[in-house]
């Protein structure tokens, strides 16, 4: 079988900046340098953050509309999932690049403490979805005092 | 500051390539570019010498005191060039920030727009 490889598309004056870095980082983690572990990134790209008194899950969804999302919490699992609808194309018209990805998508994060599921918020806001978690009571640290 | 994963803070510069759909229409070309996170005060777009110039700031919410349980968003910033042909009108550029999309449109100049002939 014969393989073709497909050189990256790179027209001059297009991503100068940004393979240079990708790369970079690349042999950075290869050599165990890398200030990240290299742990390949679900879709949509997710940070969680851990705070005092709630988890907060921010996810990367651009060009998403708020009615088109799904957030669910169901045995300590919250799921966020929707889609991203194709660009319509105006009529004759004709595509140059199209490196936007879309359709549906659906995550799931484990999370690892009791919530206060009536608490629950989430704000979409320039392409990024913020949910925070409360925790539940039981969950909070708390000082306790010796007698 | 807690360290069981990745903290915050003290993240060097990540500036990433946004994705980008161009298509062309008879009368435009339209650019539109995933930008999540970015805000519109902080977008900049500049033309200059036949190319189109896109950077902006993502206003990732960066948490000092936060523990990362996992950390995929990379960009601290976007940065784009684009090589434009001949035939743009640069004095009729658009340009919309929705979603965390931007959509930048070129018209086309007058006299590579597509027109009638009379026949006499």
């Amino acid at each position: 079988m014969m393989v073709r490889f497909e050189r990256f598309p790179v027209v001059p004056g297009h991503d100068v900046f940004g393979l240079d870095r990708g790369i970079h980082e690349i042999f950075q983690a290869l050599e165990g340098r890398s200030r990240l572990p290299f742990v390949p990134a679900g879709y949509p790209a997710a940070d969680v953050t851990e705070e005092k008194e709630s988890t907060v899950i921010t996810l990367e969804l651009p060009g998403v509309n708020k009615g088109e999302l799904k957030i669910t919490m169901a045995d300590g699992l919250l799921t966020v999932s929707g889609q991203r609808k194709a660009r319509a194309l105006p009529e004759n018209s004709r595509w140059v690049r199209n490196e936007v990805t879309t359709g549906s998508f659906s995550r799931s994060f484990e999370i690892g403490h009791p919530v206060n599921v009536g608490e629950i918020a989430a704000e979409l806001k320039d392409g990024l979805l913020r949910i925070v978690l409360p925790k539940a009571e039981e969950a909070r640290p708390r000082e306790i005092t010796v007698r | 500051m807690k360290s069981n994963g990745v903290t915050g803070g003290g993240l060097p510069e990540n500036v990433i390539m946004p994705m980008a759909d161009i298509y062309e229409t008879p009368d435009a070309f339209v650019l539109s570019m995933d930008m999540p996170g970015a805000r519109k005060e902080e977008i900049s777009l500049t033309l200059e010498r036949g190319l189109l110039h896109v950077s902006a700031a993502s206003g990732r919410p960066h948490v000092a005191d936060a523990t990362y349980l996992r950390r995929e968003i990379r960009a601290t910033g976007y940065r784009r060039a684009f090589t434009l042909g001949e035939g743009i009108d640069r004095s009729n550029v658009q340009a919309t920030f929705e979603e965390g999309v931007l959509t930048v449109k070129l018209y086309k100049s007058a006299e590579k727009l597509p027109r009638d002939i009379q026949i006499h």
